[in-house]
């Protein structure tokens, strides 16, 4: 179990916006941190990795400490094993992906580097430099860099955002594979209820810099509305709304539903 | 012609380029990285040169050098070190005074970066050395190139400082600049003109060569 309890007050200039969590991520599973735009998300796995400092707060990892401000411990980011795949997944223009993967170790360990290159179906692509990739193929570089530290955990901010649904559908595949098969532990943030129902073992909703819900991910269905119930809208009609709640797909009336903004893919709530 | 003040020119605008671009390098990244308060400050003193009177810094150095003051008598005293109207010291306050032209092209880059790209390398336990050379100075090559540029045409260009810290010593302190001034003084019209056509011509295919490497002309006539 990975347990942290984590304050920071980022500023800038007048703004600022706090961060006060507590939460627990399950080991050797896939944790998505879930939440909208600007709740926080990117700001905790930042914490975590110990790229940002916090103003106070702990973290443990089965009682190893990785921070701890009252007694001032804190381990340094490269001993945390951990690999981070940013948004922008952070390529090195200069070096060709070959080389983006070889830099990791001194002594890159050929047959996962070999293996990687297979699964992540890489190539055609080695001597190809990442400005000249598609959005879809540096994601699966960065994956392949990131498995290649053999890390004890992966950090992955929304790294499907910028890619279109039949890829995403594929990476999130990969990500599930690549997991079962190195067993590291996965904290990714996504806004997508469908990729979190997909991926995630554990969820943690964070709104407003502040932890609402964890837990199983089908707690994010749940509601403590009277008379309302939470669903993710799968397709849209002229009148209607077809709705997935819970596991069942039902076609129901626009007029049931609370929000106005249902895109496919987010999550609505419906009055009966 | 006398070609000596042209040789000590390149010879001062060559060692102060190297100079600056090491002393640059760990600047600009401290500048570029930094929280600290006193940053600012520091990005003043950088940029001065850029507005305070060449002849300002120079009698300022002048001052602070000689023998007279307590660091200028422990140079020259106690280390055999003299750096007014010296090569040495004209090296120094061209470091000083081309500080800006270095410094903010490479700066500017450094931070043009993504912060992705050191926090990666960080994460997977590489040295700042390692990230640097390896990663963020190969990623901004067009602003090196500026830096290293501009601080050698301006060197070439030095009059000012030179004149304060170096004052007229031939084969010692007498630069191409310094040399067209002293031609002028005496009226010898057509040695003024050599120089200062060689000095033009210099710093005319010394900037164009950088825009044409900058802006990716000669890889589109090499294709």
């Amino acid at each position: 179990m990975m347990y942290c309890n984590l304050q920071k007050t980022y500023r800038s200039g007048k703004r600022s916006f706090s961060i006060d969590i507590e939460a627990s991520f399950k080991l050797n599973t896939i944790n998505v941190l879930y939440g909208n735009s600007g709740a926080g998300k990117t700001s905790l796995l930042r914490l975590l990795s110990g790229l940002d400092k916090v103003d106070s707060g702990l973290i443990i990892i089965n009682n190893n400490e990785w921070l701890n401000t009252k007694n001032k411990t804190f381990l340094p980011v490269h001993q945390r094993e951990i690999a981070y795949v940013f948004q922008d997944y952070g390529l090195f223009p200069n070096m060709t992906v070959l080389e983006n993967l070889e830099f990791v170790k001194k002594k890159i360990n050929k047959v996962l580097l070999n293996e990687v290159i297979d699964v992540l179906e890489l190539t055609q692509l080695l001597n190809t430099k990442p400005n000249n990739l598609s959005g879809g193929q540096q994601q699966r570089v960065a994956l392949a860099r990131a498995i290649l530290q053999e890390p004890q955990f992966l950090f992955l901010d929304e790294p499907l955002t910028a890619i279109d649904e039949t890829l995403r559908y594929k990476l999130q595949s990969y990500i599930l594979t690549l997991q079962q098969k190195y067993q590291f532990t996965v904290i990714m943030v996504s806004h997508n209820l469908q990729e979190v129902l997909k991926v995630a073992s554990h969820v943690c909703a964070i709104d407003n810099g502040k932890v609402t819900k964890q837990g199983d991910p089908k707690i994010l269905l749940s509601n403590n509305k009277e008379n309302v119930l939470t669903g993710i809208v799968l397709a849209m009609y002229e009148r209607e709304v077809n709705v997935l709640i819970g596991t069942q797909q039902i076609t129901i009336p626009k007029t049931y539903i609370l929000s106005q903004n249902y895109i496919i893919g987010t999550v609505i709530e419906i009055k009966f | 012609m006398d070609f000596e003040p042209l040789l000590l020119t390149f010879k001062l605008a060559c060692i102060t380029t190297i100079l600056l671009f090491c002393i640059a390098i760990p600047l600009c990244y401290w500048l570029v990285h930094t929280r600290s308060k006193i940053k600012p400050f520091i990005e003043t003193l950088v940029s001065m040169p850029l507005v305070l009177p060449p002849t300002v810094l120079g009698f300022y150095f002048l001052v602070f050098l000689s023998p007279n003051t307590a660091f200028g008598n422990w140079l020259e005293n106690i280390l055999g070190i003299k750096l007014v109207f010296s090569f040495v010291g004209l090296v120094i306050a061209s470091i000083m005074y081309s500080l800006p032209f270095m410094v903010h092209p490479i700066q500017s880059g450094l931070a043009a970066l993504p912060k992705s790209y050191t926090e990666t390398a960080r994460l997977m336990g590489k040295s700042t050395w390692m990230i640097l050379t390896k990663v963020l100075l190969p990623n901004i090559k067009p602003a090196i190139l500026t830096g290293l540029v501009l601080t050698f045409a301006h060197t070439i260009g030095e009059f000012g400082v030179v004149l304060m810290i170096g004052g007229n010593i031939p084969g010692k302190t007498k630069v191409a600049s310094i040399a067209i001034y002293d031609e002028v003084e005496t009226l010898n019209y057509t040695a003024a003109n050599q120089y200062s056509l060689i000095l033009l011509s210099i710093s005319f295919l010394i900037l164009l060569s950088v825009y044409l490497i900058n802006g990716g002309y000669l890889k589109r006539t090499i294709r």
